[in-house]
């Protein structure tokens, strides 16, 4: 008998459709814990609304999406959040009048506090968390300054870094390297390697670099019009020739 | 210490500014720290007044109907500790249960305002068609309210009994529960809690997407602020010992979200602030322009939301960072030199 890893995370027949167009068309796939796994596509192969659906912004048509094997399809986002399955979205999503800090503050107190203990050895424990985690994403200097005031790439890392504050068990990272230049893209690539690395979170990453996906996916899956095109390793899926057709291709 | 030589008619006045400050930092809490604009704390307002009156009068006095809408009230001294409970517990469980309905039924913006401006309304109408309903001994007397409102009582129950029967006791009394709620206050929303309803208020989707379940927070803050807002009520209706249901009227709730916008939206100080000088503005001003005070307060209003749109407090919040900017710029030039 061969060992068998369970997934984390597992979705079935998941689909949605928008006034009967499939976005998300029965897609099936598991997710084992630590891995990282790349969706890449063409725009609109419905790889964004894939990963709304898995972090319950969106409501599916059909399917289900299961998470150690216990059914969150109807969850909200907070509850699957406190599941450990955080998002980060597409377009940053900050608390723009906030100072950096705060802003990884707020996600940062969710995880300590659920903890037991004195509420001022807590309390202690969150800050020393936000400071590990801007020193992490490089925003330590940056710490007092107003989210809105942060540079694009800066913008992104916090919100890695806000991401990465919920202590998170799966992320679930929409386009992580949009607008970076291709420095900032290696050292995002750097980040999220060294906590792959530790051992630390499973991730799911919509992403259209290739450098980065060459950089960090252990499993790359290919999305086009809204099912699975076809999955493996990034030489897999680049050896594939309607892959290359639909969206290598065109590079 | 002021208030020791101020003739009485002036410590009332203190009182009514200092109560009228404790319904806006209700306001404050729900509008400038979490960003639910209510209109309904008058709702709340009205609830604890009256109810702090009808048991107060059911357990000290005697009541003797005169005539349809006249009645003696005759109470005996004892202390008031039941009745100031219920006026806080009260509204809080009716905002308690209303905030369920409307937060887990996914009421948000300019819903939740409209939600909150109904409640007082259908409040108001209510009492004041109460004409001929008694809870107890007690007539709620339909539009003329209830009056003779007993003033409260500390000490122990059967033992030393001490009324608060002075405008300056009374003050004294107002004095602690607008510090009391004032520090409360403060304390809240420096916590972690206050954190995330300030996230709230600033990105509820992003909040909600960490894990938390921003309804159960929008919820006890509706709570305490319903609490808040029914300690000033209770505190209103034994200041003119009468409660009525002018109480619930629209223009209150309105009121109380004017003063926290002039006084400085999410600064806690600024709900008095901004109660205390616009209700002083109301008295001077319509003793010096009989007919038209409204309209120069109206148009005040109007140019201190365009000119200071962060209100009084927030006008030395932007000078106090200026001159701390400026410091901090000429310590770094010295650090060069």
């Amino acid at each position: 008998m061969g060992s068998h890893v369970r997934s984390i995370l597992e979705v079935s027949n998941l689909t949605k459709a928008f006034k009967g167009i499939l976005a998300v068309d029965g897609v099936t796939l598991g997710v084992e814990p630590g891995e990282v796994s790349c969706i890449i596509g063409p725009n609109g192969a419905g790889k964004s609304t894939f990963l709304k659906l898995i972090g319950g912004f969106l409501r599916p048509t059909s399917g289900n999406v299961l998470s150690d094997g216990h059914d969150i399809t109807h969850m909200l986002p907070y509850a699957r959040a406190q599941r450990g399955i955080v998002t980060k979205f597409q377009v940053t999503n900050l608390y723009e009048n906030l100072t950096v800090r705060e802003n990884v503050r707020i996600p940062a107190q969710r995880w300590v506090l659920t903890r037991k203990g004195r509420s001022a050895n807590r309390e202690r424990a969150v800050e020393s968390r936000v400071s590990e985690i801007l020193a992490e994403i490089g925003l330590a200097e940056r710490q007092a300054m107003r989210a809105s005031h942060l540079s694009h790439g800066e913008r992104q890392w916090l919100e890695i870094g806000m991401v990465l504050a919920t202590q998170p068990r799966v992320m679930l990272l929409d386009e992580p390297t949009a607008g970076m230049t291709p420095s900032e893209t290696r050292a995002t690539a750097q980040m999220l390697k060294r906590l792959v690395t530790a051992g630390q979170t499973t991730m799911i990453i919509v992403e259209h670099d290739m450098h980065f996906v060459r950089e960090i996916a252990q499993r790359v899956r290919v999305m086009h019009m809204g099912k699975i095109l076809t999955e493996g390793s990034l030489a897999q899926v680049e050896a594939n020739p309607q892959v290359r057709q639909v969206y290598l291709g065109q590079a | 210490m002021y208030p020791l030589v101020m003739p009485t008619y002036y410590i009332k006045m203190l009182s009514l500014f200092l109560i009228m400050g404790i319904l806006a930092l209700s306001v404050d809490l729900l509008w400038g720290y979490t960003g639910l604009l209510s209109f309904g704390q008058a709702a709340f307002f009205g609830l604890g007044g009256y109810t702090y009156a009808i048991t107060i009068i059911n357990l000290l006095c005697k009541v003797v109907p005169e005539s349809l809408s006249h009645y003696t009230v005759t109470c005996r001294p004892g202390t008031t500790y039941l009745p100031v409970m219920l006026g806080v517990l009260v509204p809080a469980a009716v905002a308690l249960v209303l905030g369920y309905f409307m937060f887990y039924g996914r009421v948000r913006g300019i819903y939740f305002s409209i939600i909150t401006l109904c409640v007082p309304l259908i409040l108001e109408y209510v009492t004041t068609n109460m004409v001929e309903v008694q809870v107890g001994n007690i007539p709620i007397g339909g539009y003329n309210g209830i009056t003779d409102i007993p003033i409260p009582a500390l000490g122990l129950p059967g033992a030393a009994i001490f009324p608060l029967d002075t405008a300056l006791r009374f003050y004294l009394l107002v004095v602690a529960a607008a510090l009391g709620t004032y520090l409360f206050s403060r304390w809240l929303v420096q916590t972690s809690f206050g954190r995330v309803l300030v996230s709230i208020r600033e990105n509820e989707g992003r909040t909600e997407s960490f894990g938390y379940d921003v309804r159960r927070f929008k919820l006890w803050v509706f709570t305490i602020a319903g609490a808040i807002a029914g300690i000033s009520g209770l505190l209103f209706s034994t200041l003119g010992s009468y409660i009525s249901p002018w109480s619930f009227n629209f223009v209150l709730s309105a009121e109380s979200v004017i003063w926290v916008m002039l006084g400085g939206r999410g600064t806690l100080v600024g709900a008095f602030v901004g109660a205390l000088v616009v209700q002083l503005l109301e008295n001077i001003l319509s003793g010096a322009f009989l007919y038209y005070w409204l309209l120069i307060l109206g148009l005040g209003f109007v140019a201190m939301v365009l000119v200071l749109p962060e209100g009084l407090v927030g006008l030395v919040r932007e000078w106090q960072f200026k001159v701390a900017g400026r410091a901090g710029e000429e310590q770094i030039a010295a650090e060069k030199a």
